[in-house]
């Protein structure tokens, strides 16, 4: 990779009005040598307590708003399949992706699973797989199928940001899973981000005083303690019962990872120096305040642009929130927790479901400014976001139905053009299935089998067989 | 990981009930109390296999219930390095998302170590170290002054075992030393870098993380743990930190492997403030007030007097009221659902309108009367349990099915409108939820919850009591017909009566207990015990610390269960 140079920071504003220094990633220079053979990435957005369907999926052309005659059942109905390319009318949710329409797949009629978990299927967004009973043990994610297929490539395999993505119950706010309950959690504040990303020893930590003042010596005696700590867990490892072995080989394989981190000049990563990266700066705002959320997810969304433009990782997660959060979004006008007063609020509550639309809305904003920001990275002929396909999910489709059937579902960008975009996809939802009304649909395994092929991946499975529906291909792919 | 598959059996012997709600599994409640105590307490799964919908409180054997090795989680974290460290910054709230299991956030299977907090365990031990080093030299001497290695040995086998909870080997201290010379012989650092190399590898090694037992074999072939393990586990359930210099000494006697000499220092433990810290915590967790404050928000148009400020006090009151069962030597466990015995200062009293005043900012004692029984009519729990502008019989009952009646319904099938009516003027809680009894789709589950919830009428969403809904007089009669606690009860306190006196009540909150104290969901091996404790809970005064105690000297405290596949 050759290396790049910033001619000049940009500040952001934020809600709360602080500023966020981060670099103007429109003036890095093209990647030179990348025209043919740009990397592909694979980017998931997830946010939680479903949607208001009729708010959310296109009008086909010609036809009605979804469903004209909405009823809560109706997302379990048939409705034919189609596609259509370009003649569909964007609903109001996805109206803050208009500019991206040619480059937008709406997908409808895939089920998570068995489409009948409620919040705690969240989880199994990215597994096709139930969780076991109870337990927060999932298949393996399909990010980190890719991260493990792709991931040494780049220097981190895979990265999970979260923007108040707290204390949950099990299985409500995990998305990757390295191994089945092996959760990766997502790194919630962006100044520690920052550090993990540009800075293995970032003047932003405190160096220790007095001794090593040079980050080569830092990196140096983090290995040293790292290397001390897992040589004690090997030794008493070998005196532990079984299970407590498993937990120490997942303790101490993320002890591997972090130490990762601390090797010296890792080969592919330009230095931070020259990429004059700044910590992002967020003010006088707490992170922990739900009234932070647009800071945050704006700093974080700026540090997945910048990891793109660096190369730092293929494979990326964003989690706004978690399935079944309270979150409140004051800078919206709106008060009301966000799962136990808006998700459950009443069908015929209109305000109410404004609520919920506004919110949608917010979350598309969200996306677009992620694609914004990708399409901003000059990447041969074209841009990062050509290079990349984003996925955009949601826990639940109806949210006081605590549905996991018809999971909202948008993809942007196109893989190099091996994804047929700005088209809305229905897939055919068959009621006459015996499981009726659950897992009538197509599966995010169906999803997964076609992304994978776009990236140049064999697989003709993932996940749980029984919820494997034929893939993709034919609908998706160019 | 744990590859235990879920076993789907009634425990105790008992019977299950399965309801015309498909998927819900309620105490039976027709087996009538033994001496014991233990009742037909019996929960168990709702609908099992693929696509089944998880139980949140089943008696059940997954991998939740597996007696796996225990890490710190949050709490314990914090208060670890304020005792030991003296910081009192609680760095373990910066960690990453914790996640909770049935129930609580101490499940030992569900805390896991991902990278990310591998790494936040670095950094936060790093701070620590840093800041912890001067104000060790109190402590050890040498620090400030010879600053050789020999008091890097010296530090390591003092201050390093309470660290580490055991004496630290010699391995373990060549290894630390090996580190502190390997970070001397960097840039030629300064022997207070070199400790600061040592006292952060300390921080982020297993036997500061977990608590490591390994065991030692008694003479009837089990394993117990050895007196050393048996420190951090009393210290651990009932303080929620490291142990103290009486629990170590005991240790380095080898004077904790009796269950008297158990029994001895728990004794003594739960007179100690530490438990509080402790019991405030299963509480908190147990009823779920423990979120009140800062996440839940109440709409201001409705409740124009409640804020933040409101939540933060009613949390403190039920902190209050839970540790006053704990630390007085003359309650009993109906107090818990009975006792008129409240605290509140000028500002709560105000705002729930108390007819006996509090003019202090002090919290102060005070009597309720008749019209407020117990924890589940403190303001914490009827907000917590309850819309952001409606009272919701549904949730307040949901919460007691499944954490008082260890019952478990099922979420809302999917193609339902299950979604409150809204607030009306005309139209009282009561009359707007008559769809749940008179839907047949809707009744059959919330028969189960609805009747339950009724009974607080009395209370309105932030916890205050009214007469009035709608403009009609507030209607908290209710009749339950399923479940272990059935009949007909005119409002909160015949209800809350009807609670205290239940076995199966008795034997779910010493499942909660069990659940804490051994960081795991109950098997079947538990049933036992779980009948015994709640036996336990049927004694007189001072009943709490009893049951405390008594979780001490169960099989599964005093001994190590195997760890094998099902």
């Amino acid at each position: 990779m050759t290396s790049k140079t910033i001619s000049r920071r940009t500040v952001l504003r934020g809600a709360a009005g602080s500023a966020i220094a981060l670099p103007l990633l429109e003036a890095m220079q093209p990647r030179a040598g990348w025209a043919a053979t740009a990397p592909l990435r694979f980017i998931v957005v997830a946010v939680g307590n479903g949607t208001f369907p009729e708010r959310f999926w296109p009008t086909p052309p010609g036809g009605k708003t979804f469903p004209a005659d909405y009823k809560a059942t109706d997302q379990y109905s048939s409705g034919d399949s189609f596609i259509d390319t370009n003649q569909h009318t964007l609903s109001p949710i996805l109206m803050p992706l208009a500019d991206f329409k040619q480059r937008m797949l709406v997908l409808e009629g895939i089920d998570n699973c068995s489409g009948k978990g409620g919040h705690s299927w969240y989880g199994s967004l990215l597994t096709n797989m139930d969780p076991a009973e109870n337990e927060g043990s999932h298949g393996q994610s399909f990010d980190q199928y890719l991260a493990g297929k792709i991931g040494s490539q780049t220097k981190f395999p895979s990265l999970q940001f979260g923007a108040l993505n707290g204390d949950q119950e099990i299985n409500y706010g995990t998305l990757s899973w390295s191994a089945p309950n092996r959760r990766l959690a997502a790194e919630n504040d962006p100044r520690k981000m920052f550090t993990r990303l540009f800075g293995n020893a970032s003047t932003s930590k405190p160096l220790p005083t007095p001794g090593p003042d040079t980050a080569a010596t830092l990196r140096a005696r983090r290995r040293s303690i790292l290397n001390g700590a897992m040589e004690q867990m090997k030794a008493i490892r070998s005196r532990l019962g079984s299970w407590d072995q498993q937990k120490f080989d997942h303790h101490l394989d993320s002890l591997a990872a972090v130490e990762k981190q601390f090797t010296d000049l890792p080969n592919n990563v330009t230095p931070v120096a020259s990429l004059q990266c700044g910590t992002p700066e967020v003010g006088a705002v707490d992170l922990e305040q739900d009234a932070a959320l647009p800071v945050i997810c704006k700093a974080q969304i700026d540090q997945i642009a910048m990891a793109v433009a660096c190369d730092l990782s293929r494979v990326i997660t964003l989690q706004i929130g978690h399935e079944g959060n309270n979150l409140t979004h004051p800078w919206l006008g709106i008060t009301q927790p966000h799962h136990t007063e808006i998700g459950h609020g009443d069908d015929s509550d209109l305000v109410n479901l404004e609520r919920m639309v506004k919110i949608g809305k917010w979350h598309a904003e969200q996306v677009a400014y992620l694609v914004q920001r990708l399409d901003a990275i000059k990447e041969g002929d074209g841009t990062a976001l050509d290079n990349t396909l984003v996925l955009w999910v949601n826990g639940l489709s109806k949210g006081n139905a605590h549905c996991n059937g018809n999971i909202p579902t948008v993809l942007l960008g196109n893989h190099n053009k091996q994804i047929k975009s700005g088209r809305y996809v229905r897939f055919k939802r068959d009621p006459n299935k015996s499981n009726y009304p659950f897992n009538i649909g197509k599966n995010f395994g169906d999803l997964f089998v076609t992304v994978a092929k776009s990236m140049g991946l064999d697989l003709k499975s993932f996940g749980d067989p029984d919820y494997m529906n034929g893939g993709m291909n034919q609908e998706l792919l160019a | 990981m744990l590859t235990k598959s879920v076993v789907q059996k009634g425990l105790f012997g008992g019977l299950l009930l399965f309801s015309a709600c498909t998927g819900a599994v309620v105490p039976s409640g027709n087996k009538p109390p033994d001496e014991t105590g233990g009742a037909g307490g019996t929960v168990g799964l709702g609908s099992a296999g693929k696509g089944g919908n998880a139980p949140e409180q089943g008696h059940v054997e997954s991998q939740l219930s597996a007696a796996v090795i225990r890490r710190l989680n949050k709490f314990e974290y914090n208060n670890v390095v304020r005792d030991l460290l003296g910081d009192t910054s609680n760095p373990a709230l910066r960690f990453t998302a914790e996640e909770s299991a049935l129930g609580f956030s101490n499940n030992a299977a569900a805390l896991t170590v991902p990278p990310l907090l591998a790494e936040q365990y670095l950094y936060a031990a790093e701070t620590l170290a840093k800041a912890a080093l001067p104000k060790l030299a109190a402590q050890v001497s040498c620090l400030a002054a010879q600053k050789d290695e020999a008091c890097v040995r010296t530090f390591v086998q003092s201050f390093g075992a309470k660290l580490w909870r055991s004496p630290v080997t010699t391995a373990d201290e060549t290894r630390l030393v090996t580190i502190y010379k390997d970070e001397r012989a960097r840039d030629g650092a300064a022997f207070d870098s070199g400790m600061e190399a040592v006292l952060t590898t300390m921080l982020i090694s297993a036997p500061f993380l977990y608590r490591i037992e390994v065991g030692e074999a008694t003479s009837d072939g089990k394993r117990r743990p050895t007196s050393y393990e048996m420190a951090s586990r009393l210290s651990f359930f009932l303080w929620g930190t490291t142990p103290d210099d009486e629990l170590l000494k005991a240790a380095a006697q080898d004077q904790l492997k009796t269950a008297a000499q158990v029994q001895a220092q728990a004794n003594r433990m739960v007179k100690d403030k530490r438990t509080m810290d402790m019991v405030r915590n299963f509480h908190g967790q147990w009823l779920r007030y423990g979120s009140l404050s800062p996440q839940v928000t109440k709409d201001t148009k409705t409740f124009s007097t409640f804020s933040p400020n409101i939540a933060e006090r009613m949390k403190r009151e039920s902190d209050l009221f839970v540790q006053s069962l704990f630390s007085n030597g003359d309650s009993t466990f109906q107090d818990l659902f009975l006792s008129s015995t409240s605290f509140a200062d000028a500002t709560l009293a105000t705002f729930y309108d108390l007819k006996q005043a509090v003019t202090t900012d002090e919290f102060a004692a005070v009597d309720l009367t008749m019209s407020r029984p117990g924890i589940l009519t403190r303001g914490a729990w009827l907000t917590f349990a309850a819309h952001n502008n409606q009272t919701s019989p549904t949730l307040r009952g949901k919460f007691v099915l499944e954490r008082i009646l260890c019952g478990t319904v099922p979420p809302p099938p999917p193609a339902v409108n299950n979604t409150p009516v809204p607030v009306s003027t005309t139209r009282s809680t009561r009359e707007r939820m008559a769809a749940h009894t008179n839907d047949p789709s809707c009744s059959g589950c919330h028969k189960l919850m609805d009747p339950l919830g009724f009974a607080f009428e009395g209370f309105d969403a932030v916890g205050r009591i009214r007469t009035q809904d709608a403009g009609k007089p507030v209607d908290a009669t209710t009749k339950i017909e399923e479940g272990p606690v059935t009949g007909e009860f005119d409002g909160v306190r015949p209800f809350m009566q009807s609670l205290a006196q239940s076995a199966d009540v008795r034997a779910c909150v010493a499942k909660h207990w069990l659940r804490y104290a051994l960081g795991r969901g109950e098997t079947e091996a538990d049933a036992k015990t779980i009948a015994n404790l709640a036996g336990t809970l049927n004694g007189g005064a001072g009943v709490w610390p009893q049951l405390l105690v008594a979780l001490t000297q169960t099989d599964a405290f005093m001994t190590l269960a195997p760890q094998q596949d099902l």
